[in-house]
């Protein structure tokens, strides 16, 4: 049986929609895709579709994709692929069988772990979740939580990419760029630490986000940053936030079929422009509040619903997923963003979920709090265990072993306990012993032991470092891009 | 070079080759009485220490019990008589009337047991008269009784008192343990200690002897 944490084998399926609904949803969206068309603010994916037979509109920027176009951008894309790490143990296996969590992003603020308190994020708090991360077994690709608000702005992405590539040997997923130079720089830098581009290519270090504007729309930017990325091999997030009763309709179907139109779409432009280029399916829903009709928020079981239906599609489409899975509308760490910050991930990783995001944070994905990082990662440890299942064969019956004990014996005495104990979720966290022996070691809460925990791994564990020169070459490039702004993407343009 | 394998045999839980490890030990010509004090016993000292602290499963410390007995089993015939074993006393164990749970129990005795205690263990369902009478016929150092339920855990008061008529209850160390037990229910009733787990039992006991 597979070690719990890294690597965890998939073994228990569920299945959400019928064959018949499944159909439904991937005409809906063909439909949607032909008839009313996409809004794409990238004059290069525009010219691509139009030479490639879709009926464009450049006045409006609207782009009506026909079904052949979407089916050779299905059949172009790779089924399985590798989110690879600095090293080959640190790799994601995106080949349907295995099950990984990812921390999240962006978010601006961050529960100081000394002080306690909620201040803007800097570098510093990135470098200490790419340690977590590098750490933590559960956790299998860093993503950077936070965005430091000390440097200036058009490169925080690359402070953040800085961070990943020193601090961990995970992989590290880029938040969304939305410059085709700031792309290039990013590549340049995953480049130069794997040795090459051609080398990047093979082992892509990094991955990056391409966030679709629902309904129905393509960012200028962000798809020219994509289209770059795609050239170079970077695999790249196809990520749909639909959110059901404001920017998508309130039934929950319409938001999967736009949801999956938006997908196929970004996907049929990119597969155009760079064949065989990985992408990932990767949909976040968020229902509306309906009080307020603000950001209702990750942890519902609408969201459950709508990124286990994506998660769905993308099997049928062969393409690895992302989906959204950890988010909470809490605001402290309590019983709400436990049971938020469960369900969700549960169901999309039973219905068949790759990479499983958002560990780390409160309130919709924008604050940062280590405590909660390390709660979540118990709870991802669990998800993983859960879907391991168990095996049934002659060793797990063990039935000579309960013939020779027989009734009234025990167990605890076995080879054989001892031989598959390991088997078991062991909680690092979660407190188990009685009440007494709880409270005479000190009556700590979950969030105290988890506020220590990470303290201690902070200040323990030490990620194997670059080699120096490539380092300080990381760096200076970064500072380079520091003196002036990248041009403007082409959405500003026309 | 035997003593570190013997201590790394039950570190390991290697119940396989335990007895070839132990074997060749004796033929070596190292005494059995170090091979168990500084080999073997050195092995369970140090699991004992990693679950004290957290970091060792039961099931673990269980099995390295269970690969230190199989070795002591083969070196103890060669100990000479009247050596001194640094033997720690008697300890009778017993889990209450009324009560079947033995776990914990049988654990403390396993642990006890390596560590230098003598252990005489009753089992589960034991009457307070035949804790009482065992204690007193083996003049026990220690008297250990264990429940798992609130219901009969009320069977321990009667073991101390038992202990008062007989006239032994101060020469006698008594500890109560499981579930149900608390270090005020153990000061309430008149017992000398109680303890969470059999790491905390060996502890207690080793302490309170000591002070006798």
């Amino acid at each position: 049986m597979a070690r719990i944490g890294f690597d965890t084998e998939r073994k228990l399926r569920l299945k959400i929609m019928t064959r018949e609904e499944e159909d439904a949803i991937h005409w809906a969206s063909l439909n949607l895709l032909w008839k009313t068309g996409m809004k794409i603010y990238s004059k290069e994916s525009l010219q691509i579709l139009q030479q490639s037979g879709a009926d464009v509109d450049f006045s409006k920027k609207l782009a009506r994709i026909p079904e052949h176009l979407v089916h050779e951008g299905l059949k172009r894309l790779p089924k399985a692929f590798d989110l690879c790490g600095r090293t080959k143990e640190n790799d994601v296996k995106l080949d349907g069988r295995h099950v990984y969590f990812s921390t999240d992003a962006t978010g601006v603020a961050t529960y100081d772990l000394e002080t306690g308190a909620k201040r803007g994020s800097t570098k510093e708090d990135v470098r200490k979740v790419a340690i977590l991360t590098d750490y933590l077994p559960g956790v299998a690709v860093f993503n950077p939580s936070v965005t430091p608000l000390e440097v200036p702005a058009h490169t925080h992405t690359l402070h953040e990419l800085e961070v990943g590539l020193n601090y961990t040997q995970k992989h590290t997923m880029v938040e969304a760029v939305f410059i085709k130079d700031e792309a290039e720089v990013e590549i340049k830098m995953a480049s130069l630490v794997v040795g090459g581009e051609k080398e990047l290519r093979r082992r892509p270090l990094i991955s990056s986000i391409m966030c679709c504007i629902c309904p129905l729309t393509l960012d200028g930017g962000a798809m020219d940053a994509s289209l770059t990325f795609a050239k170079a091999g970077v695999p790249i997030h196809l990520m749909s936030m639909p959110q059901a009763g404001t920017t998508a309709p309130i039934t929950l179907a319409s938001d999967v079929a736009i949801s999956n139109a938006e997908i196929l779409g970004s996907n049929t432009v990119i597969q155009l422009a760079a064949p065989g280029a990985p992408v990932l399916y990767s949909t976040v829903g968020s229902p509306m509040d309906l009080k307020t009709g603000g950001y209702g928020g990750g942890g519902r079981p609408e969201t459950a619903l709508i990124n286990s239906a994506g998660v769905q599609m993308s099997k049928r489409y062969g393409m690895p997923s992302s989906p959204g899975s950890m988010g909470c509308m809490a605001k402290v760490i309590g019983p709400q963003i436990g049971h938020e910050h469960t369900l969700v991930p549960l169901t999309v990783a039973l219905v068949g979920g790759d990479l499983l995001n958002g560990i780390g944070m409160l309130e919709g994905s924008k604050v940062l709090s280590f405590e909660q990082l390390m709660i979540d990662h118990e709870i991802a440890t669990a998800v993983l265990r859960l879907i391991s299942g168990f095996t049934v064969t002659d060793e797990t019956l063990a039935l000579p072993m309960v013939d020779r004990v027989g009734p009234r014996g025990n167990f605890l005495q076995e080879p054989h306990t001892y031989k598959h104990m390991k088997e078991h979720w062991d909680p690092t966290l979660s407190d188990l012993r009685p009440y007494d022996v709880w409270k005479a070691a000190g009556a700590e809460t979950m969030e105290q032991v988890a506020k220590r925990k990470a303290k201690e791994i902070l200040a323990k564990h030490k990620p194997v470092p670059l080699d120096p020169a490539v380092s300080k070459q990381l760096t200076q490039m970064v500072s380079e891009c520091e003196k002036k702004p990248f041009p403007k993407g082409t959405s500003e343009q026309w | 070079m035997h003593l570190t394998r013997l201590k790394d045999a039950v570190v390991n839980c290697d119940l396989e080759n335990v007895e070839s490890i132990t074997k060749s030990a004796l033929t070596a010509g190292v005494d059995p009485l170090k091979a168990i004090q500084e080999g073997l016993a050195k092995g369970i000292r140090e699991v004992g220490d990693r679950y004290g602290r957290g970091e060792a499963y039961l099931p673990e410390l269980v099995m390295a019990a269970n690969v230190m007995s199989k070795g002591v089993a083969i070196l103890e015939p060669s100990i000479p008589k009247g050596a001194d074993r640094g033997g720690l006393g008697k300890v009778v164990l017993g889990t209450v009337e009324g009560d079947i749970h033995d776990i914990g129990k049988s654990l403390v005795g396993t642990i006890l047991g390596t560590a230098g205690f003598d252990i005489i263990d009753l089992g589960v369902d034991v009457p307070a008269g035949k804790l009482v009478e065992t204690s007193v016929s083996n003049k026990a150092k220690i008297v250990g009784m264990s429940a798992l339920m609130t219901t009969t855990m009320v069977h321990m008061p009667d073991v101390i008192a038992g202990l008062a008529a007989k006239g032994v209850r101060k020469g006698t160390i008594v500890m109560v343990g499981g579930a149900p037990t608390t270090k005020e229910w153990a000061k309430e009733i008149g017992a000398d200690a109680q303890a969470g787990d059999a790491v905390e039992g060996l502890a207690l006991a080793k302490d309170l002897i000591s002070r006798r």
